[in-house]
């Protein structure tokens, strides 16, 4: 975009150079209209303008706490003292603590169980419920209603139903004959019951997002896959999946962060057990910092788990030049 | 709506007599299986919290359990209403839910449109900050965040859950971000060439394109405050401030022990108003989504 | 996206750290400084402020006439007490009946009762400390890490000061002894274990109902003929159908009782100095042997987990009696479907011992009323009035209160239970008190969840022998006795 002049000519209709009064500061032809038209090169000032309430909030609301929890790691608090200062001691001791490795461990195991189901599972659906089949509303509907629902509120629910002895799900179960399964009562069935939970909440929203990519698709391409022969795989391997991705790489990038935060379900579903085989490392967080009242440890451990996410995210930025495509103008 | 099966009979076709061949009935079929599952999988534990809700309690401990009630109770939804003074609590739930949603649509949208359409220094820096944000578990900020709101005299008062929402969350800005950065780069260029400052670039062209995305963050959003727990449990004391997850939270941890069809009066209770908004708004925003084929 | 620049350079990465390292050192001084010592104001949201005019207005419920507190500045004595909110109905309604006793004999004096629930308290709490705001008056031998962390305080100087007479409070060891010698709380009730049993069910079946003297066989055989499967028949007829349980004779789900069990056998449960885990020595052993064997050969006992959560088992008629805390009894006096009443526990092997024990009032330590506080928990601890309006609820701690007709007829519903049964049940229950498991401070959050595994194991999933499973968790508790606070 060309640079306009910087003041409108002077010259009147006479053609000649006439003494006007100087230019007024409002109004159209004003100075401070002028002035403006000329930021249009300063991307950067409507950038901290649009950024503001952001930026403001950052400082103060996040960033503030966060790097006073920073701070914390490197100190021991318990929340009344005045903190001191450790170094890294604390970042030592729980690196040594073999409770922490086990919270990490079994925060990875329900990353791996959930993270690809639900991802899946709402790829399925949403695939089927974008092909006009009738009572599509209806579905839709029915498939996002868990997730709306308060996640402490649902637990309890859930905590019923795989009630060893009179839950719901045994009781479908013993239909097939198979017997009661203590499913929140012992180690090998407690993180899949916590997982088969979660994903039934969040199936809905992932569904939402995957919805809204497809319906993006332009039927232009199907149609051009159809001339070339394209069956139905075929169709969607390169023709959807291609421009759906950017949707995909933010789910991954969101689930990830949420699930190495997952904390409520494992709290009132199980508390952790049986035998730590569901504490999760914000449940070691909540411990350290609410029970055990040593925040700095409970910071360290946060800036641990930070430090993970971040780098996973980081590479998934990075890697996302190999799968995601933008913008297919 | 752009749909595979009608791009399975081009018009040409319709002057002679078409068969389907049967795959495309089975497919039906088996599509309408999948769905239908899937769907009684998702509402099983609703069933099983309504149904629970209307037994007696000698029918509630019947194994297997049985879907009818026999007989059925209204009596627990009488309770469960003079339990708890639920009106007050929902006036505020609802402002504070309306407000926060209002502030994060505008904040969110204002900065995902500056880092998606808009070059300066730094940009990926504070990107990245923002994402890192959503990064650390609440837990560890808690205490600081309390006192940051002490400090302001925030609390027991609506503000420290209402006023952040209006300074931006990382959630919302990747979301609509994501979407920006998929509008073509001609429409902007298109619009600078008119002479359009950003703001009437995000204003005129970005917003009205965005509506279906941002009525998708306005829904999460609400939900997240709607269903908030910690944020009032700690910051408010007064019950006459309380919201909804904290009144019913307190009410489920007494007088429920006596059976399980009151505990699960005491659940839907605590689910109604966000499904009922679910099935109010899908038309707004489910089908937002799906009838205006925007990408995210 | 056309122009792709996501590498997050190793220099933005340092410029990052740098200024959260920055950040880091602003924010160590932060804490410190967001910690003004406020004048309460009038518009103070925590609790209506009020003003305590010095000893002349003081109720003759103070102990002692002593020196006017001279140091007490003008601005006094709100309390506001920060309680949990209790299971049984009622409690909220008693203790601000209560208070309002408390602030018409002390006009200058506002207290507010706060409910919160138990397991919100360890969130809601710990900012509020942090912020120097705690509540005055809290509950405090249940939260073993506030008093080690030294947020409330100790009471022997105020003990010592008014001299209240201690000897007329039911205590085994409980509110009086956290921290020996230290005391941190004073016991405001006296709590335990009863063992209520179905009227309707045992008459139906022929069984004999539950005198004093009993023993714990006597309780086994009655729980073995109390268990009735869908058909009606008990584990000693044939064809009984363990599958199918209708009724189970007893239930069990506290762990906190097997301090007291432990002790009917003759065993401990640690050692003197609490490091060590005796759950595997023979008296021990025997009496996890004897649960193991009724919940799992005799099927006569339901475990942990084996009611949904959130239920009461004997009300709702899945358990013929039950091993339960005497607090559930607020919530059987709605039963409705049957004809109900209690017993002690029966005579234990070897000694008698109980479940009892008291929760304790602190006082914060950060409290801007602490002479305000102590005197008004003095009143409702050894006050009488007082302590039969909160015991309604929970049995008051002090004697001569606890087993007043008042408070037992309280504990009357429309199906039972009887008087007489439930003199012998507290009267027992104060007797034989035992606390012990509750109290052991070190680690709880660490061995607790163990102990309840192996319990869950022992009792309701019956997958390992009590002669293999106990002896191994009591090592591992022991180890987590042994780690260093």
């Amino acid at each position: 975009m060309g640079a306009s002049s910087i003041r409108p000519s002077r010259r009147g209709p006479a053609g000649n150079a006439t003494v006007t009064a100087p230019n007024p500061v409002f109004g159209k032809g004003g100075r401070l209209a002028s002035a403006l038209q000329r930021i249009n090169y300063s991307e950067t000032f409507w950038a901290y303008l649009f950024l503001g309430p952001t930026l403001i909030g950052l400082l103060v609301f996040s960033l503030g706490p966060i790097l006073a929890s920073l701070g914390l790691s490197l100190m021991k608090w318990n929340i009344i003292d005045t903190p001191k200062w450790v170094g890294l001691l604390n970042f030592q001791v729980l690196f040594k603590e073999s409770l922490f490795w086990k919270a990490l461990v079994n925060t990875l195991r329900y990353m791996v169980m959930a993270i690809p189901l639900e991802m899946l599972l709402s790829l399925v659906f949403a695939v089927l419920l974008s092909r006009g089949l009738r009572g599509e509303s209806f579905f839709r509907t029915a498939f996002f209603a868990p997730g709306v629902c308060s996640v402490v509120a649902m637990a309890m629910v859930w905590r019923q139903i795989f009630d060893f002895k009179l839950g719901m799900l045994n009781g479908l179960l013993s239909y097939f004959g198979v017997n009661p399964i203590p499913w929140l009562l012992i180690t090998q069935t407690a993180m899949p019951a916590v997982v088969l939970m979660s994903v039934w909440m969040g199936v809905g929203f992932s569904m939402l997002l995957w919805l809204a990519a497809l319906q993006g698709v332009p039927q232009t391409y199907y149609d051009a896959a159809l001339v070339d022969g394209a069956g139905r795989w075929a169709k969607f391997r390169y023709v959807t999946w291609p421009l759906i991705t950017p949707t995909a790489f933010f789910m991954l990038i969101i689930d990830v962060i949420a699930s190495f935060q997952v904390f409520q379900q494992t709290f009132v579903l199980t508390g952790g057990g049986p035998q730590q085989s569901t504490y999760t490392l914000v449940l070691y967080i909540y411990d350290k910092a609410f029970r055990n009242f040593l925040l700095g440890d409970a910071s360290a451990t946060a800036y641990v788990l930070f430090f993970i996410m971040l780098g996973l995210t980081v590479v998934q930025f990075r890697l996302q030049k190999r799968w995601v495509n933008y913008e297919l103008a | 709506m752009s749909s595979l099966s009608k791009s399975l009979t081009p018009s040409r076709f319709t002057s002679t007599v078409y068969r389907r061949p049967l795959r495309w009935y089975v497919s039906k079929i088996i599509a309408y299986g999948v769905l239908v599952v899937g769907t009684v999988v998702m509402i099983i534990p609703f069933m099983y919290m309504v149904s629970t809700s209307l037994k007696t309690t000698i029918d509630s401990y019947s194994f297997p359990p049985t879907w009818i009630p026999n007989p059925v109770v209204w009596q627990n939804y009488v309770d469960i209403w003079k339990m708890a003074p639920l009106f007050n609590v929902a006036i505020n739930s609802i402002k504070i839910s309306v407000l926060s949603t209002l502030g994060q649509v505008i904040s969110c949208s204002l900065a995902a449109f500056a880092f998606a359409r808009l070059r300066f220094k730094g940009r990926e820096v504070i990107f990245m900050l923002v994402l890192a944000t959503m990064m650390i578990p609440s837990q560890v900020t808690l205490i600081p965040t309390y006192l940051v709101f002490r400090a302001f005299g925030w609390i027991n008062t609506h503000a420290p859950l209402i006023v952040p929402s209006w300074f931006g969350g990382a959630f919302g800005i990747f979301l609509v971000r994501q979407f920006f950065l998929s509008i073509p780069e001609e429409l902007v260029d298109a619009a600078k060439v008119d002479g359009c400052n950003p703001f009437r670039i995000y204003w005129q062209i970005f917003m009205p394109l965005a509506m279906p995305v941002l009525a998708t963050m306005a829904i999460f959003s609400f939900l997240n405050s709607w269903n908030d727990l910690l944020g009032p449990l700690i910051y408010l004391r007064d019950l006459v401030l309380m919201t909804f997850p904290v009144a019913l939270a307190s009410f489920s941890g007494h007088n429920v022990m006596l059976n399980l069809p009151l505990l699960m009066t005491a659940s839907l209770v605590s689910i109604l108003p966000t499904v009922i908004l679910v099935f109010a708004m899908q038309k707004y925003f489910i089908q937002g989504i799906v009838l205006s084929g925007l990408k995210v | 996206m056309t122009t792709r620049n996501k590498d997050f350079s190793r220099r933005k990465f340092l410029q990052l750290a740098g200024t959260g390292i920055a950040g880091a050192v602003l924010a160590a001084c932060a804490p410190a400084a967001t910690a003004p010592p406020e004048a309460p104001k009038p518009a103070d949201t925590q609790a209506p402020v009020a003003t305590q005019a010095p000893a002349a207005t003081e109720a003759p419920a103070a102990a002692a006439a002593t020196p006017v507190p001279t140091t007490a500045p003008p601005p006094a004595a709100a309390a506001s007490l920060e309680f949990v909110m209790n299971d049984s109905p009622g409690w909220a309604d008693s203790v601000n009946k209560m208070m309002k006793m408390y602030m018409d004999a002390h006009p200058n004096v506002t207290v507010k009762f706060t409910p919160v629930d138990w397991g919100q308290l360890t969130v809601v709490l710990p900012p509020r400390f942090a912020a120097k705001e705690p509540p005055d008056l809290l509950l405090c031998d249940a939260f073993w890490p506030w008093v080690q962390q030294g947020l409330v305080l100790d009471l022997n100087p105020f003990i010592e000061k008014d001299k209240p007479d201690l000897s007329i409070i039911a205590d085994k060891g409980a509110g009086l002894v956290l921290g020996n010698p230290a005391r941190y709380g004073l016991p405001f009730d006296f709590t335990g274990s009863v063992i209520p049993f179905n009227k309707t069910h045992f008459d139906k079946y022929g069984i004999e109902h539950p005198k004093p003297g009993w023993t714990m066989d006597d309780f086994a055989a009655m729980a073995v003929k109390a268990t009735r499967d869908k058909a009606g028949k008990s584990p000693l007829d044939s064809g009984f159908d363990p599958k199918n349980i209708a009724v189970y004779g007893t239930q069990l789900s506290n762990w906190t009782f097997f301090g007291a069990l432990i002790k009917s056998w003759g065993g401990q449960p640690w050692s003197k100095d609490g490091k060590t885990c005796l759950f595997d020595e023979a008296n021990a052993l025997e009496c996890f042997t004897f649960f193991n064997d009724l919940a799992c050969k005799q099927h006569a006992l339901m475990g942990p987990g084996g009611a949904p959560s959130g239920t009461d088992p004997f009300a709702s008629a899945m358990c013929a009696t039950s091993i339960e805390g005497e607090w559930q009894l607020a919530l059987y006096k709605d039963i409705k479907d049957f004809d109900w009443d209690v017993a002690a526990w029966p005579n234990g092997k070897k000694e008698n011992w109980q479940y009892g024990g008291s929760d304790a009032l602190g006082i914060a330590k950060d409290s801007k009323y602490i002479d305000a506080a102590w005197d008004f928990e003095k009143y409702w601890i050894f006050d009488k009035p007082a302590a039969l309006t909160t015991g309604i609820i929970m049995p008051p701690a002090l004697n001569e209160a606890g087993l007043d007709p008042t408070i037992l007829n309280g504990r009357m519903g429309t199906r039972g239970p009887t008087m007489d049964n439930l003199v012998w049940a507290y009267t027992n229950m104060r007797k034989y008190a035992d606390c012990s498991l509750y109290y052991q401070s070190i680690h709880p959050e660490q061995w607790q969840p163990v102990l309840g595994d192996m319990l869950s194991s022992l009792l309701t999933l019956c997958n390992e022998p009590a002669s293999t499973l106990v002896p191994k968790t009591a090592k591992q508790i022991t180890e987590i006795l042994q780690k260093p606070a």
